[in-house]
């Protein structure tokens, strides 16, 4: 007899579980949402020099030697022309970093890991800005050697670039690209 | 002794105003949260702080890339007026469309929209760009977190074990006093 019991309470909590299952819905978390609203402009800007995006390294050139951009030591005064500003509408202060992709020429190709560059945030013809320069570019944006970092609004930034031709190189017109960036420090 | 100072006035501001290229975007980083498989739009803005035309284009890094359009990816843009201020003269407005992934538990996505200029000379082709940071937290739909149909034949299930469980053993304890 207390058997019957024991099956009749089976049934009826099994039949209780599939109900409960059925009608009681268990949600995670209930995200409540408000709004601010606040018209604040934030920017980030940069002005870059024609020379500083237009960066050769001559038309007679040989390989296994070292080159200077052609814009590197321009004036009495040895002066860079490649200069980067970071613009007066930037609300942020800015870090500059640099990437670049290789030299190609038909099937030839000079790395892009044969330029160097070296930079400096106060002087047009910084004595640090000499060959082998601070860093390499690389096929990424180097986050360590960073042209120039947390540079404020309005400061300018200037930088020298050589390319160094690995022996053999074969002969021809090479062109690669590399990219500047300004992003909030 | 007049054309003398003209010439080298003239020399003087060609020497002063060089060209350039320039690139700004606003806001400088978009912080938001999203739930799963939502869709979303944020507004750029794009101006042009060189002093030549330029053509600029946006494009996402890093691990937003795959959930972001523009519209357009790319705009004509006018030099601003000097003094430069913000909001810009000429800038253009960018449309961000964001498709969020599907996603049962909390994640966070983050990359740059970068806005390329390039000026199209020179023999190692250069590009100048700047970055607006984006953070991007997906949450689950409330939806995804319900029960579903395998809940509701498992909980069962399991009460069923339990009961049988106790049964077995109140009937071993009758036997065993039996005994």
């Amino acid at each position: 007899m207390g058997r019957i019991y024991l099956y009749a309470a089976l049934a009826i909590i099994t039949l209780a579980g599939f109900l409960m299952g059925h009608f009681i819905k268990i949600t995670g978390y209930q995200v409540q949402t408000g709004n601010f609203t606040a018209n604040v402009i934030s920017a980030v800007a940069c002005t870059f020099s024609s020379h500083a995006l237009n960066i050769t390294f001559g038309d007679d050139i040989d390989p296994g030697k070292a080159y200077n951009a052609t814009r590197n030591f321009v004036d009495n005064l040895n002066h860079s022309w490649h200069n980067i500003t970071i613009d007066s509408t930037s609300t942020v202060n800015a870090n500059l970093s640099l990437k670049g992709n290789d030299f190609i020429s038909g099937g030839n190709v000079i790395g892009i890991g044969n330029v160097s560059w070296g930079s400096n945030t106060t002087h047009q013809n910084g004595t640090n800005m000499v060959y082998p320069g601070t860093a390499n570019i690389s096929t990424s944006y180097d986050a360590t050697n960073l042209i120039a970092s947390n540079e404020e609004p309005g400061s300018p930034v200037w930088h020298r670039m050589w390319l160094n031709i690995p022996s053999g190189t074969t002969a021809g017109q090479y062109k690669g690209n590399y990219t500047i960036r300004c992003v909030e420090a | 002794m007049k054309l003398a100072i003209i010439f080298i006035l003239l020399l003087l501001i060609t020497n002063t105003v060089q060209a350039s290229v320039g690139i700004g975007i606003s806001p400088a980083k978009i912080t938001d949260t999203l739930h799963s498989k939502e869709e979303k739009e944020h507004t750029y803005t794009v101006y042009n702080t060189g002093n030549l035309n330029i053509t600029a284009k946006l494009e996402a890094d890093g691990e937003i890339k795959d959930y972001i359009e523009f519209y357009p990816e790319e705009t004509n843009l006018l030099p601003e007026p000097e003094p430069h201020r913000l909001p810009p003269v000429n800038g253009k407005q960018i449309t961000m469309k964001i498709k969020t992934p599907k996603t049962k538990e909390n994640i966070t996505l983050k990359g740059n929209v970068i806005a390329y200029v390039n000026p199209g000379f020179g023999g190692l082709i250069t590009t100048g760009a700047v970055a607006s940071k984006v953070e991007l937290t997906i949450i689950p739909k409330d939806e995804e977190l319900k029960l579903n149909k395998k809940h509701l034949v498992g909980i069962p299930l399991i009460g069923l074990v339990v009961l049988l469980v106790i049964i077995n053993v109140r009937h071993l304890r009758k036997k065993i006093i039996r005994k």
